[in-house]
């Protein structure tokens, strides 16, 4: 049998796996979780209607969990964060990136420098990829464009090392992704890409 | 992707004007499809069932960004506000805290014999699945358990429709590989 029909026989298997896991799940909804929907909706509709001056308590009372313990914190981060930025600037401007860091470390929706740094490092990794993997008439693909991809691969690895557990976590699906199709492309081309040898490629989530 | 076209069975206006009876159906018909992937992800009924409520109750608070295009558009929506909530969960949980609370295998068969050999098979499977991956399980969870197509798994995981379908043939291949190694070590036993 092929390698092309064990895939498939075990793509029905794991299908009907997952169905059999969902066979015992319950139909609907608690009569208490269908009510707490009703009410956060009837909430918000309050809320749009304008009434939240009158019905702030209760309001509140209906909001999601999350949103109700996190706006009081990230405000007030917010407010703190905003005064640190205006002195900074105030005393000639120190980098933002030490503040970006605390700024994320709170919880604020800010990328850390970290996270740019591998953001930015994926996006030329894809840019490397994208040229090499362009159809120029009549040639292959060169060693430079090679070189390109394999020094941004490396560049992309350093920084997905460098980010915390959270941060890697978030952006591990897409460097893992970018970094597949590099390994793909030297596979292509019958070389082997110099990262792939890295041991901590597994414990980074860059190899299956 | 920009065509103003929209499921006719997704009460969209209705939702967009908050009237209660068009959320609590919309909670009822998603209940389960997002129930089983949480579940999938989270390996606890408790923690999924949360996981499903709070997907709901951030809906509703984020209706404004909601904009639907093209078919099954509140589904796409609830299955990507849901993957956030579960990726929130985890970081509060280490992995082990994550293996799933399974539900038994199947028992019917034809025989006794029968029966020992596929859940046999049935374990070996379930073990492979759990040692893919997060990103893999997950591929095959939206893919295969919630029946979702490489479009709208794209659209959840921020990728292109091709990556989902590479990403899926990948997986598979890496469960086949490691069926076919434990049946060769059981072989040579």
């Amino acid at each position: 049998m092929s390698n092309d029909d064990d895939t498939s026989l075990i793509e029905q298997a794991v299908a009907q796996m997952l169905r059999d896991d969902d066979s015992l799940l319950p139909d609907a909804p608690s009569v208490e979780r269908i009510s707490r929907l009703r009410s956060v909706v009837d909430a918000a509709g309050d809320v749009h209607l304008g009434d939240e001056s009158a019905g702030a308590p209760a309001t509140d009372q209906n909001r999601s969990t999350v949103s109700r313990l996190r706006w009081p914190r990230v405000l007030s981060a917010a407010a703190a964060l905003v005064a640190v930025f205006a002195v900074g600037v105030a005393i000639g401007g120190s980098p933002p990136g030490p503040l970006r860091d605390a700024g994320a470390a709170v919880g604020l929706p800010f990328d850390s420098t970290r996270e740019v740094a591998t953001k930015r490092a994926v996006d030329e990794l894809g840019d490397a990829l994208d040229a090499a993997t362009t159809p120029t008439p009549g040639t292959g693909v060169d060693d430079a464009l090679l070189q390109s991809v394999a020094d941004a691969d490396a560049t992309m690895v350093a920084t997905v090392a460098d980010l915390s557990d959270d941060e890697r976590m978030e952006l591990r699906p897409v460097a893992h992704q970018v970094h597949l199709r590099a390994v793909d492309l030297f596979e292509t081309n019958g070389r082997r890409l110099p990262t792939a040898q890295d041991e901590d490629l597994a414990e980074l989530g860059l190899v299956g | 992707m920009n065509q103003e076209r929209v499921d006719p069975d997704e009460p969209v206006d209705r939702l967009r004007s908050l009237d209660p009876d068009a959320w609590e159906q919309l909670y009822r018909r998603m209940y389960r499809p997002l129930l089983g992937h949480a579940r999938r992800r989270l390996g606890s009924s408790d923690r999924a069932e949360d996981a499903v409520s709070e997907t709901m109750e951030r809906a509703v608070d984020g209706l404004d960004r909601f904009s639907p295009v093209g078919d099954n558009a509140t589904r796409r929506w609830l299955f990507g506000i849901l993957r956030n909530v579960i990726r929130e969960q985890w970081r509060d949980a280490d992995r082990s805290s994550r293996l799933p609370d399974r539900l038994p295998p199947p028992v019917e068969a034809d025989g006794p014999a029968d029966t020992i050999v596929r859940n046999e098979s049935y374990a070996d499977l379930r073990a492979a699945f759990d040692e893919l991956s997060d990103d893999d399980q997950e591929t095959l969870a939206l893919r295969l358990g919630a029946e979702l197509s490489p479009d709208e798994v794209a659209e959840i995981q921020g990728r292109r429709s091709g990556a989902v379908r590479m990403a899926q043939s990948r997986a598979l291949g890496r469960l086949r590989d490691r069926l076919e190694r434990k049946e060769g070590h059981e072989q040579r036993r």
